[in-house]
């Protein structure tokens, strides 16, 4: 395949010139441009929403881009199909696994693509002998007639790797490989892909993790706000060069915290467990505090906010609102206790995306605006502008459907649910995940005057700066635990990361 | 709070121009293909645009009118529903079958009650036991059929009561009682859909079950109470049929079922649930009578009536998706 291109062969495999990516109300990716040299690992680097997913999508031909230019190879390339992306040697392993569970690891290596024989039978025997070849330049061999749900995460990944080689693929994206395995899975993924790599495959690697980038990468590269920020050689960047680029500014620089009155205890958890989940959970959180929740993706803190709502029942302990004891499992009694939750997917649990804007921001609300189970239009409308206002959510009108708002916009929305709700306390469940920088300062103003206005807030987020800029206390969640609390004053990224991190 | 004042006025202005947008016009649609139809056949024959014959279109769309105003229910909700054709057969069977005995009220209300009670069997299968709606409704689509077939020992039952008839027959004034029973079906199932707050909890379950528990909504209870108001909706359908045939065959209703579904969804209501409204489906009743009516009057083949409705079902839903994928 290579031969044929010899001509480019001293121009980058792949190259990108001011790729542009519009959706609805966001710039996902604005005139990008950088190229991967053959035969690198190429680090990719940037916050949740900072165009990562979105250029990978592009190259895999998932998404069309809106300008701009890629070239594979030095022939430029406009993937519609992720298809022809595949066929022209570039695999995408994303973060949610594309296998069918039910069939087992052969069949899914081969799916689509499988060998005939003799009127059409499947061809078990050449399929079986490839697949060896394929293990065979890995290193690495699975059973391969295991059901594919049989198989860890870490497996199942491998099984995508497998797969990836077995279409020749030239350029394998892979995003956010580590994010769910264990440290053991780690070490066998870096090991696998730097034999990728002497084979004179080219990876691009999508991480959160910095150590990880710098230590597998040759290169690096930043994105930050759709925008791209820089490439760095591994060998000659730090850890805080890397962060720099990926964060900018910190949110200090544009949120300027100052000390809040507190108030009474509003809610208190004792000893809350469940198993596999959580374990002896404790903590209390006053009015007019902001509460911040950090740890890792799966230590549990969702789960915990989720038993606090009512939506998960537990084992044992108690939560308790003012003194009263709330059943568990009961969403409704949570929320007329005061509690309300905007949740980690907003688009999944927090809107009914189909509905106007007005009938969104009354759903939890509504007998407010319908004394007698009839609808009163005008209090509705009154109630709705009333927080489109407080809240200035950007909209052609009331009537506007919720799925035609930007990301912080509709975030504003489930906040403004809440809010019409009159929620004592309001567990945020990563709540600028997905929106931009302009929006994402607009609710940290908002979660402090929140605060500042007697309510209590719970800030669960996978973002530190975010966490240290905006709470007054902060827990640190690890494996179903909590492993440190820290004042504002104590805390650090540091510290919590180690707390976050560390083997319990 | 004196700009709110002018920005409830600014926000009036926007409502009108929201009543132009991409959605709007969508379902505007289904109204623009009715009055085309109208104007086709009006041109074609003078006996269409009579009083009598748009009497006797309006009629003739009143029972399955009923019932597809309730399945508007269970779609909107995100069910499905396709044991109304059996309920509406049984629940005829009951009125017919029990009118001698217990007399003309009681029996009407008993086969109204049996339709409240299939359809809330239907809902506590899908609710409680998490049945697929499909599966379980084609269950008790069976069972009901099975039961009539029982009851009425495989034949016909026939009803000489004049009182009966009369709903099916009657008139109260110039208009046919059927019609004055579809109009007040549809008035009060448009209200509750549209301005309570049940109604509303149904788009939002229908449009979003998960956020609808989020945000404190009762899901389960809202699924099957829609599962009861077709129900419900289905046996009165059953009742208006029989009395207006004075008569029960043993497969009566069968096949109404896809009917009700099909105004449903060429008037643009979601198969997947949360989009949809009453007078949509009632503009897909219409389209149906319509057909019904203009074919017999064209003297057009009565066959190929089943593939120019089955055409216009698959034509509207795919119209709706390809809408739908394009914004």
């Amino acid at each position: 395949m290579v031969e044929g291109f010899t001509v480019n062969m001293d121009r980058p495999l792949l190259e990108i010139v001011q790729v542009s990516k519009y959706f609805p109300g966001v710039k996902a990716l604005d005139k990008v441009g950088f190229s991967v040299q053959k035969g690198e690992i190429h680090g990719l680097a940037g916050e949740n929403g900072a165009g990562k997913s979105t250029l990978i999508k592009i190259l895999a031909g998932v998404y069309p881009k809106d300008s701009g230019q890629i070239f594979f190879h030095g022939t430029p390339v406009d993937f519609r199909k992720p298809f022809q992306a595949l066929s022209q040697g570039i695999s995408v392993i994303y973060q949610e696994l594309n296998l069918v569970p039910q069939l087992d690891v052969i069949s899914n290596i081969f799916l689509g693509r499988e060998y005939y024989g003799f009127l059409r039978r499947l061809d078990n025997l050449k399929m079986l002998q490839e697949y060896e070849t394929i293990c065979d330049s890995v290193g690495f061999h699975f059973p391969p007639h295991r059901l594919v749900r049989d198989l860890s995460i870490a497996e199942q990944q491998m099984v995508e790797i497998l797969k990836a080689i077995s279409f020749n693929a030239e350029l394998i994206i892979m995003d956010e490989p580590t994010s769910s395995l264990t440290e053991r899975e780690t070490g066998q993924l870096y090991k696998v892909i730097k034999k990728l790599k002497a084979q004179g495959k080219t990876i691009i690697f999508i991480s959160h993790f910095i150590d990880e980038l710098i230590e597998l990468s040759d290169r690096i590269t930043v994105l930050r706000d759709g925008r791209y920020v820089g490439t760095v050689d591994s060998r000659k960047t730090s850890k805080q060069e890397i962060i720099g680029m990926m964060v900018g500014r910190e949110i200090n620089d544009i949120f300027e915290y100052s000390e809040r009155p507190r108030g009474e205890v509003f809610l208190s958890v004792k000893n809350l467990s469940k198993q596999g989940l959580f374990r002896d959970i404790s903590f209390e959180v006053r009015k007019g505090e902001v509460l911040g929740l950090a740890g890792l993706v799966g230590a549990g803190r969702t789960e915990v906010a989720k038993a606090i709502f009512g939506l998960h029942h537990y084992d044992a302990g108690e939560i308790t609102v003012g003194g009263k004891r709330l059943v568990p499992g009961k969403a409704g009694q949570a929320i007329k206790a005061g509690i309300g939750l905007l949740p980690e997917d907003r688009k999944r649990y927090g809107l009914v995306m189909g509905l106007s804007l007005a009938k969104n921001l009354t759903l939890a609300n509504l007998r407010a605006v319908s004394p007698l189970g009839v609808i009163q239009a005008k209090k509705e409308r009154d109630a709705a502008l009333q927080m489109m206002k407080a809240l200035s959510i950007k909209t052609p009108g009331l009537h506007q459907i919720v799925r035609y708002l930007s990301g912080g916009n509709q975030q504003k929305v489930v906040f403004g649910k809440w809010l019409l709700k009159d929620c004592e306390l309001l567990i945020l469940d990563e709540p600028t995940r997905g929106i931009d920088v302009g929006a994402k300062l607009e609710v940290y103003r908002l979660i402090d005057e929140l605060a500042r206005s007697g309510k209590a807030i719970i800030l669960i987020s996978c973002e530190l700066p975010e966490i240290l800029g905006l709470s007054d206390r902060i827990l640190v969640m690890n494996q179903g635990r909590i492993t440190a609390q820290f004042s504002r004053a104590e805390a650090s990224q540091e510290k919590i990361m180690a707390a976050a991190l560390s083997v319990v | 709070m004196t700009s709110g004042g002018q920005v409830a006025r600014k926000s009036l202005s926007l409502q009108k121009a929201w009543f132009l947008t991409k959605g709007r016009l969508r379902s505007l649609g289904i109204v623009i293909g009715l009055i085309i139809m109208i104007l086709f056949l009006a041109l074609k024959s003078e006996a269409f645009l009579k009083p009598a014959n748009l009497l006797n279109i309006l009629r003739q769309s009143s029972v399955v009118g009923i019932m597809a105003v309730g399945m508007t229910f269970v779609l909107i909700v995100g069910g499905f529903d396709l044991s109304v054709g059996s309920a509406m057969g049984l629940a005829g069977g009951l009125a017919v079958g029990l009118l001698p005995k217990i007399g003309l009220g009681p029996s009407l209300l008993v086969a109204l009650l049996m339709g409240i009670v299939a359809g809330m069997v239907n809902g506590l299968l899908v609710v409680k036991l998490n049945v697929n709606a499909f599966v379980a409704t084609l269950g008790i689509m069976n069972i009901l059929r099975g039961i009539l077939l029982m009851y009425s020992g495989g034949k016909t039952m026939f009803s000489p009561d004049r009182s009966f008839a009369l709903i099916g027959s009657g008139y109260l004034g110039p208009i046919p009682i059927p019609v004055v029973i579809f109009t007040v079906v549809t008035l009060c199932s448009a209200f509750i859909l549209h301005r309570t707050r049940f109604g509303r909890y149904i788009y939002a379950v229908g449009g979003n079950e998960e956020a609808s528990i989020f945000s404190g909504i009762d899901a389960g209870f809202y699924k099957a109470a829609s599962f009861a108001i077709v129900g419900l909706l289905a046996a009165l359908s059953g009742v208006v049929l029989a009395s207006r045939l004075q008569s029960v065959a043993p497969m009566a209703g069968s096949g109404y079922e896809l009917d009700a579904i099909a105004a449903a969804v060429i008037g643009g209501t979601s198969i997947s649930g949360g989009q949809g409204s009453i007078w949509q489906t009632v503009a897909g009743v219409f389209v149906l009578g319509v057909i019904n009516n203009g074919f017999n009057i064209l003297n057009v083949n009565e066959y190929i009536q089943l593939v120019f409705k089955g055409a216009i079902v698959v034509a509207a839903v795919a119209l709706d998706t390809y809408s739908k994928r394009k914004t």
